[in-house]
């Protein structure tokens, strides 16, 4: 019964809006209050305040006012109602085209028009992910990219002086850099969790077809997926690479095993240029582009790009002064400074080339990974929050030695067929 | 005397009816052995200090219920109208791999942990119950601490004992020579382990045993000690028919606590930003972390109505079945 209520309760809540809210939206000075409602927290919503201030400081008509919340699903619930709780928001890439058809995101073609607002210098993979229908809807202030970040001394050990290029090179670095003490694994030469979602991309591999459905059981996928069986759960075993992963230290904290040495390479973002700086100062780590298949040089430079898109939503109170914070903050200057402080990529394909991201250590290598035709956003459907989850159920089968790459994927089709399309 | 026993009306007994007009607002005195019907200002007033809690009732829980019938008749995303799909959703349910795994995830722990806490509860509080057991009250205060934990850090704290090398547990299990399993990370102690969790916070259940065992009759325990009865027999033919009541409740609580498992499941297989993961083989997919999952990270809040229906109905059967199986448990307790 409180499950029944409950949801209820909440969805009813929505249909409604809730507030109160400040439904004239100006302060006692006459300035028009614009709320920004942000998912960043932490050390990243102090970036954004300082944005926020300094947009407040030069000029007189428009109070933004920051509130950091985390919470996609009251940002979703707010978007709906008759009293929104923000009049600008950010997301990732795959909210937006669902969202647009919807209804509830507001679009910026009439205002990029009116303001003859120059939009070719955004990265083109973000306009093309952010619009709907012809139309855009999201502009991107920041983006991360994926590389393969590798530990210089354990591959130095091993006898390997340069990372690896292709998926050749990067089983001979797993099988080389690794360390056994009989069954046990002391040192990987991988990410026992790596992202196999992104790995099999890397290999060729595509989850969805031309026109947007779900493709879990692509050959090139089995292929992949096959390719990890073989080199790494195979190899060392399934239960002793669950043995060696009960011990890992916390993601962001310096016991995370790429700091502290088991693992020797790892699949994951720019933001590690920061992380690493803070948490393990004296790692001797590079970064070079994923791997790719030598029988498909072509796809050297694959990757993912993820963006944090700004948005107005429909029924923002104050469309009009939202846009114009919107750019102000997608402006070179505060654009840059943001990203740096975050370690994360900008949005505009200008600043790629920018030499103030230069004292992030090797942050060059995600910069230039970014202007690759190959970095691309996941695609973005109604379905692709539940399809992720059933590809990462179907992963940690295939991990535990459960099922094989083929028996897996055919489970995820099966599901499949009942995605929302 | 009780009051109970004066209030409930004693026939043929004038005292008890000179009670009763005292203890009645305006002292009326009704047909000798009847207690008389309250009026209807009284209804009204009665009526009148309830209303918040009906209102309540109305506007949270009973409206909302009738809304989430609607929905599950619909497709419906939040963002846009709900639009009618007749019984699809339920159909789809039926045709989901994934709830009849929820649905086993949910009957492992409830089935399994809910019986295990209860006797581990009344363990508990036959040794706090002892005379002998030393420093009683400070031990009846620790063992009920982790109850009032916030649930949000008992997974987090749990996390890190159940961590596969350095935490406490396979720490002191491997000094035992046990073999120390993967907790969070192997799909067959993922479940057990949750039991665990709920077993370190049974503190509420032991306080209500520990308040029946007080009420267990005396004079039978000391009549069936006359009698021979070694502490077995009489825990068997005393204590358990004399607590059954309470049991029976609890066992009912505690079944229906069990079907909503959601907290620590949920937050042991967190993912961030409003998702869980559902663990290892998808062991932690409770049937409540699976209906949370449809309606705040996929946004089917059709689909995950008819869900939540079809767990009120799971529910009021299960209910019904432990009302049925347990009837007479209050007369043959009384006897």
């Amino acid at each position: 019964m409180a499950a029944v209520a409950t949801l209820a309760s909440v969805s009813l809540a929505g249909c409604a809006g809730f507030g109160p809210t400040n439904t004239t939206g100006t302060d006692k000075e006459g300035k028009v209050t614009v709320r920004f409602s942000y998912l960043w927290t932490g050390d990243e919503a102090k970036a954004v305040e300082k944005i926020i201030k300094d947009f407040n400081a030069s000029q007189s008509k428009i109070s933004v006012k920051g509130t950091s919340s985390a919470d996609q699903q009251a940002q979703v619930l707010s978007m709906q109602g008759k009293n929104p709780q923000f009049d600008i928001s950010n997301t990732g890439n795959s909210q937006i085209v669902d969202w647009a058809n919807s209804g509830v995101l507001l679009g910026l073609d009439d205002y990029i028009k009116a303001d003859k607002y120059d939009t070719s210098d955004f990265l083109p993979a973000a306009i093309k992910n952010n619009s709907f229908d012809s139309k855009l809807y999201a502009l991107p202030v920041a983006a991360n990219i994926y590389q393969l970040l590798y530990n210089k001394d354990e591959l130095k050990e091993a006898g390997i002086t340069n990372p690896p290029e292709t998926f050749d090179d990067f089983a001979k670095v797993i099988d080389t850099v690794s360390k056994l003490n009989g069954d046990k694994v002391e040192r990987l030469g991988t990410n026992s969790s790596v992202d196999l979602q992104l790995l099999v991309q890397a290999y060729g591999g595509s989850w969805y077809t031309e026109d947007g459905k779900a493709s879990p059981t692509n050959p090139r996928n089995i292929e992949a997926l096959n390719w990890w069986v073989e080199h790494v759960v195979k190899k060392f075993g399934a239960k002793n690479l669950q043995d060696f992963q009960s011990g890992f230290g916390e993601y962001g904290t310096a016991q995370y095993p790429f700091y502290t040495g088991q693992i020797a390479t790892l699949i994951d973002g720019n933001w590690q240029s920061a992380f690493i700086r803070r948490l393990a100062p004296k790692l001797n780590w590079g970064a070079a582009a994923l791997p790719y298949p030598a029988d498909k040089p072509e796809l050297r430079g694959t990757t993912r790009l993820d963006l944090s898109n700004l948005f107005i939503p429909k029924n923002s109170a104050h469309p009009k002064e939202a846009w114009k914070f919107m750019k102000y903050f997608l402006g070179k200057k505060p654009m840059l400074e943001f990203t740096h402080t975050l370690a994360n990529l900008p949005g505009r394909t200008s600043l790629l080339s920018d030499t103030t991201y230069s004292d992030l250590p090797n942050f060059d290598v995600f910069l230039a990974a970014a202007k690759s035709k190959l970095a691309v956003p996941s695609y973005s459907t109604k379905f692709s929050t539940q399809y992720g989850q059933d590809l990462s159920a179907a992963f940690t089968q295939i991990q535990a030695g459960q099922a094989t790459p083929e028996q897996a994927m055919q489970a995820v089709a099966e599901k499949a067929k009942a995605y929302k399309q | 005397m009780s009051d109970a026993q004066i209030s409930a009306g004693a026939a043929h007994n004038t005292q008890a009816q000179r009670n009763i007009s005292v203890i009645t607002r305006r002292g009326r005195r009704g047909k000798a052995g009847k207690p008389k019907r309250g009026s209807k200002n009284e209804r009204r007033y009665g009526l009148g200090f309830a209303m918040p809690f009906l209102i309540g009732l109305v506007l949270f829980t009973i409206g909302p219920m009738i809304a989430s019938l609607y929905y599950s008749f619909t497709d419906f995303n939040i963002m846009t109208a709900p639009k009618w799909v007749g019984m699809h959703n339920y159909q789809s349910v039926f045709a989901d791999p994934r709830f009849y795994k929820s649905l086993e995830n949910t009957a492992y722990l409830t089935f399994i942990g809910v019986p295990l806490g209860l006797a581990f509860a009344l363990g508990v509080a036959l040794i706090l119950n002892l005379k002998e057991a030393p420093a009683r009250g400070l031990a009846r205060a620790l063992s009920y601490i982790p109850a009032i934990i916030p649930s949000a850090v008992v997974a987090y704290l749990w996390r890190w004992m159940f961590n596969g090398k350095y935490g406490l547990i396979n720490v002191v299990l491997t000094k035992l020579g046990i073999p120390a399993p993967n907790w969070l990370l192997d799909p067959a102690w993922t479940r057990p382990a949750v039991i665990l969790i709920s077993l370190w916070t049974v503190g509420g259940t032991t306080v209500i045993y520990l308040a029946a065992l007080r009420d267990v009759p005396r004079e039978l325990m000391e009549a069936a000690a006359l009698d021979g009865c070694g502490v077995l027999r009489r825990f068997r033919y005393v204590t358990l028919p004399a607590i059954a009541p309470v049991t029976v409740f609890q066992l009912i609580a505690g079944l229906l606590g069990g079907l909503q498992n959601f907290t620590i499941p949920y937050l042991l297989g967190s993912g961030g930003f409003n998702m869980s993961t559902g663990g290892p083989d998808e062991t932690w997919l409770t049937y409540a972390v699976y209906l949370y999952q449809n309606a705040f990270s996929y946004f089917k809040m059709g689909y995950a109505s008819a869900l939540a229906w079809i767990l009120f109905i799971i529910a009021l059967i299960l209910t019904a079945v432990i009302l049925r199986l347990s009837k007479g448990v209050d007369e043959d307790a009384a006897h």
